[in-house]
């Protein structure tokens, strides 16, 4: 916490809380790397230690639990979405890539004591999402349905294409529950394995994560403005 | 060994006002100091500013010093100078990798890095202080809102802080809790710890505290011996909020400096605690608006919550459900909202019984207020909210405007319909919830909790709303431990205790039977025949105004 | 308590690391097939036999998926199959060990779930030293998930009340989501900041030394096989790169 207060000394007389826009910085010698990609020097030399902000430590453990909570909220109210990746996305949109990396590799350890660790795989979907979520929040991507739609569809077909390499090379086709069995449907319907698996999973994750995307951009911009001041990129998301 | 505050002002991300205006203070150790003040006077944000969490957490701005032994206060963890700091929301501190309450206390301790054979000492002994020993295996998410407290309080007290800042610590006690951290608090002080105390329960400050900080916009407007400014109008005067006892203490006609105590203001006016008489006549009339008939209930094959539960409410009768935690008060409710079923025996709900259907067939001619009602806010608008149970009910939306823009007016709410309701501060949505249930009109009211955690001024908002929606012929039914309400909103009493009910009367009776404390305040209320709530508050405020 | 739930949290998680391991390093279908039904014997020998019951659940739709997609309709060539008709060859061999290969994953994972206790864990890692943050972030997230799981459930009950459906048409059902999500994400973000505030009241962002409450007791047997499972690791690589 030293440290972090040597970066940005307070001004005399007023003290200030930093921004906690990211909340995830990595320490190493005299560099510090923060999670939007900026790379400063420090003034003390540190041990390289990664350092999480107490609120992200705080807001983690809750986006992990919405993504399986929300997960059970779709399957209760017999949805053909999942929307179990809605934490992951909200996350990435307000506080950012590196978070929303976080709360995807939590979320899928913690998945795994449930169903076990063969689909540790599919984290690399959590990060993609992550990544275009945040991306499409530093550019206005919430700001229209229009545009929010567009990010959606962008990052589903994304997470589809990257799903179907996964669920090709490790399973080939066979991984469980309905995307496994619309994947055996088409196939029987005689379209080759490799076809069947592409269409089967990245039509599923193109509705699921376009939806995701277009119900958290519903949120993002009706938020209440105390949290759009705790968390500004939100704020740029929705392009205020 | 002091905690300063100088010239300090600090503001919360992204408002332009200051919570806290230019405060000097200074907290010396062996006191009781207490702060006070209206909602949104600034007391929890200074108790925030001393531990050093504002702006360090909270983020926002701060100008101005704190200092702890001449060290900036924002240096260092909280808990690790010596800092014990509780929130008011104590459900959220508690730190979620323990399954046990001993473990839980053991927590600040554990990460202090004292050796295990001190923090086992440290650990029973605080436990036997806020007697939770009992409790010790006990998953702490799973306690009650009181045991959470006290297991909060002695996790505080096991890792021995020399600076005590706690924020509404009574809130959710009993009367014999309430007691008992009163004394532990005085017991701190005396031996030589700074503890400060946020609350405006009047009735259990007035006998510990040392001083008196009364707060208006930002800073402490009153500084002084609490027997001193409580005795008189001086909170009134300096419009730093509207304490009961301080009301009712100019009422019965005491000039300050004089201390407000029940037994004094009681034989001021002369009169007896127990002879204070209470006339409400309830006027039933006409189809029962809820009905239960034999009901006996449990869940799956264990023992039973309910047996043998008959009685019936009036249209135009507001009824108390009264008991100790455990005697099936929730349960009850549950079963009239077709949340649960019946074992035995029949529930009958606005004519309807409840076997074969669900709370949608209910909703929303029954309005069900759940406990935290705030966490079921999902509306953009505080208007928008509140238009989801006119829609239900099919309205027009000229209907359902007008319908909302009232219940709104009614409960204060008027010039925050456009607001985003978690931009309000938590009363304010407390009544957010009660408003979307009430604009449809409801003909029975199920109400857990209507009143806690609301302020002086919130709570008389809801007596007045659940008064007006009785004497218009609907019917309340309500779970409550605030025995104000209680006294002011209800008619009739019922006592539930192991799972029977054991006494049905009027709310007075029931009132006495229990354990509920009695605020003074209301004592003599009753005993002058004072109206309730917000009108007797108005009525004294135009004596001043003309004295 | 059973054998796995009674040893060091580190000694059942290191053999189920190296089941999982070694199903991934072994490359002959006999071998794996052998892995998989010695983790269900070490399973229920120990204790977790809960966890082979809840790898079944998992596995056997992806067995049946692979007998579909691999067997049935695999590539060529193809044989005569026992019940008659024809199987692909290849695909016999792919479903044979990418089957037991995830059923090995899957249990032994899941059994290692049957005993993880958090609290334990955590106190484990405390007592080892182990970077405080991660262990606190995965018991923290368990806690979270219980606790958002029984608020999702009181906030259905609430909506019901006040008039939401949820059930009847696609339409109906999709219209109550708003409902019964944005209560818990909103108070998920409003309340990081209370949360966070309790993290430095109880002193979890300290960042010294801690005490160990009742850590779990390790044995000289438990560290002797993690050492023994570390080694069978290594052993597996090595015959797998040299092959």
């Amino acid at each position: 916490m030293k440290e972090r207060r040597s970066i940005a000394a307070p001004a005399s007389g007023s003290v200030k809380a930093l921004s906690d826009d990211s909340g995830i910085e990595y320490w190493h010698g005299r560099i510090l790397v923060t999670s939007q990609g900026y790379i400063l020097p420090t003034s003390t030399p540190v041990n390289h230690y990664l350092r999480i902000s107490p609120r992200l430590l705080a807001l983690v453990p809750a986006a992990v639990a919405i993504n399986l909570v929300v997960g059970t909220i779709t399957r209760e109210l017999s949805l053909p979405v999942y929307l179990d990746t809605i934490g992951t996305v909200l996350v990435a949109a307000v506080s950012g890539f590196g978070p929303g990396v976080l709360v995807g590799a939590v979320s899928q350890l913690l998945l795994g004591l449930l169903t076990g660790y063969q689909y540790l795989p599919f984290v690399v979907i959590q990060w993609l999402l992550a990544l275009l979520v945040a991306l499409a929040a530093s550019y206005h991507g919430f700001r229209s349905v229009f545009r929010t739609v567009l990010w959606g569809l962008a990052c589903g077909a994304c997470c589809g294409a990257l799903s179907a390499v996964i669920s090709y090379t490790l399973f080939g086709g066979s991984t469980g529950g309905g995307v496994g069995w619309l994947t055996a449907a088409l196939r029987s319907a005689g379209l080759p394995l490799g076809v069947a698996v592409a269409i089967g999973s990245s039509s599923t994750d193109l509705l699921d994560k376009t939806i995701v995307i277009v119900v958290t951009g519903m949120l993002l911009r009706t938020l209440p403005r105390r949290i759009l001041g705790r968390f500004p990129r939100a704020a740029r998301a929705v392009g205020q | 060994m002091t905690l300063i505050a100088s010239d300090l002002w600090f503001r919360y991300p992204v408002q332009q006002d200051w919570a806290l205006r230019g405060v000097d203070l200074s907290i010396t150790p062996g006191e009781v100091t207490w702060f006070t003040g209206a909602l949104g006077s600034g007391t929890s944000t200074m108790l925030l500013a001393l531990a050093g969490l504002a702006p360090r957490l909270t983020g926002g701005e701060r100008r101005g010093a704190v200092t702890l032994d001449g060290r900036d206060i924002s240096d260092g963890s909280v808990l690790g100078r010596g800092i014990g700091y509780l929130g008011a929301s104590p459900m959220l501190q508690l730190s979620g990798i323990t399954n046990s309450v001993r473990d839980e206390v053991a927590v600040g301790p554990m990460n202090l890095g004292w050796p295990a054979a001190r923090i086992a000492e440290a650990v029973v002994d605080a436990m036997a202080r806020l007697d939770i020993s009992h409790l010790a295996a006990r998953a702490p998410g799973k306690l009650s809102g009181g045991e959470t407290q006290r297991l909060l309080l002695a996790a505080l007290l096991a890792s021995a802080p020399s600076t005590w800042l706690l924020d509404e610590p009574f809130a959710a006690l009993d009367r014999g809790s309430a007691a008992r951290v009163g004394a532990m608090l005085r017991q701190l002080a005396d031996a030589g710890h700074r503890v400060v105390v946020a609350c405006d329960d009047a009735d259990q400050m007035l006998g510990l505290a040392d001083r008196i900080l009364v707060f208006n916009s930002g800073s402490p407007v009153l500084d002084d011996l609490p027997d001193r400014i409580l005795a008189g109008d001086q909170i009134l005067v300096a419009r730093a909020g509207t304490s009961d006892a301080a009301t009712l203490a100019f009422m019965a006609g005491f000039a300050a400096p004089r201390p407000v105590r029940r037994e004094d203001l009681l034989r001021q006016v002369e009169l007896d605690p127990a002879a204070t008489p209470h006339e409400t006549e309830s006027s039933s009339s006409g189809a029962p608006a809820l009905d239960f008939a034999n009901v006996g209930f449990s869940y799956r094959s264990e023992e039973p919550v309910l047996s043998d539960l008959t009685f019936s409410i009036a249209k135009g009768e507001a009824v108390g459900l009264f008991g100790a935690n455990g005697a099936g008060k929730s349960t009850a409710l549950r079963l009239a909202m077709a949340l649960e079923y019946p074992v035995r025996g029949v529930v009958t709900t606005l004519g309807r019984p409840t076997a074969g259907r669900f709370p949608e067939h209910f909703a929303p001619q029954v309005g069900y207020l759940f406990q935290q009602p705030e966490r079921q806010l999902f509306a953009s608008s505080v208007t928008q909210e509140c238009l989801l149970a006119p829609t239900v009910a099919g309205w027009n939306g000229d209907r359902a405007a007008t319908a909302v823009a009232g219940v709104l007016e009614e409960l204060g709410l008027a010039d925050t319909a456009k607001e985003h309701p978690y931009d309000l501060p938590l009363p304010r949505r407390r009544l957010v919830a009660l408003a979307a249930i009430l604009a449809a009109d409801p003909e029975l009211l199920l109400l857990d909790e209507p009143t806690a955690g609301l302020d002086a001024v919130s709570r008389d908002l809801v007596i007045g709303a659940v008064r007006r929606r009785v004497e218009g012929g609907r019917a309340v039914l309500a779970i409550t431990h605030d025995p104000l309400f209680a006294h002011e909103a209800l008619d009739r009493g019922l006592l539930l205790d192991q799972c029977r009910l054991v006494l049905d009367g009027p709310v007075r009776d029931v009132i006495d039977d229990r354990r509920l404390r009695q605020p003074a305040a209301l004592v003599i209320a009753i005993a002058l025949g004072l109206p309730p709530g917000a009108d007797r508050r108005n009525e004294v405020a135009r004596l001043i105004e003309r004295s | 308590m059973t054998l796995a739930r009674r040893a060091h949290p580190f000694t059942t998680g290191a053999v189920a690391l190296t089941a999982v391991t070694l199903a991934l390093l072994l490359a002959d279908t006999q071998d794996v097939i052998v892995l998989y039904l010695v983790t269900v014997l070490v399973a229920v020998a120990t204790g977790a036999g809960a966890g082979v019951r809840r790898g079944l659940y998992v596995v056997v739709p992806i067995w049946a998926l692979l007998f579909i997609l691999q067997v049935l309709l695999g590539l060529d060539p193809r044989t005569a199959a026992p019940w008659g008709g024809t199987m692909s060859v290849p695909g016999v061999q792919f479903a044979l060990s990418q089957g037991s290969r995830l059923a090995v994953i899957a249990t032994a994972s899941l059994a290692f779930a049957t005993t993880f206790d958090p609290q334990r864990f955590l106190q484990a890692s405390i007592a080892r030293g182990w970077p405080f943050g991660a262990a606190f972030l995965l018991v923290a997230t368990l806690d979270a998930a219980d606790r958002l799981a029984s608020q999702a459930r009181q906030l259905r009950e609430a909506q019901r009340t006040r008039g939401v459906m949820v059930s009847g048409s696609l339409a109906t059902r999709a219209r109550a989501l708003p409902a019964l999500i944005f209560p818990l994400l909103l108070t998920s973000l409003t309340e990081a900041d209370d949360r966070a505030l309790a993290l430095d009241t109880r002193g979890l962002l300290l960042t010294g030394r801690r005490t160990a409450i009742d850590p779990p007791a390790d044995s000289p047997t438990g560290r002797a096989l993690r050492w023994l499972m570390l080694v069978l690791v290594i052993a597996a690589a090595v015959w797998r790169v040299r092959r």
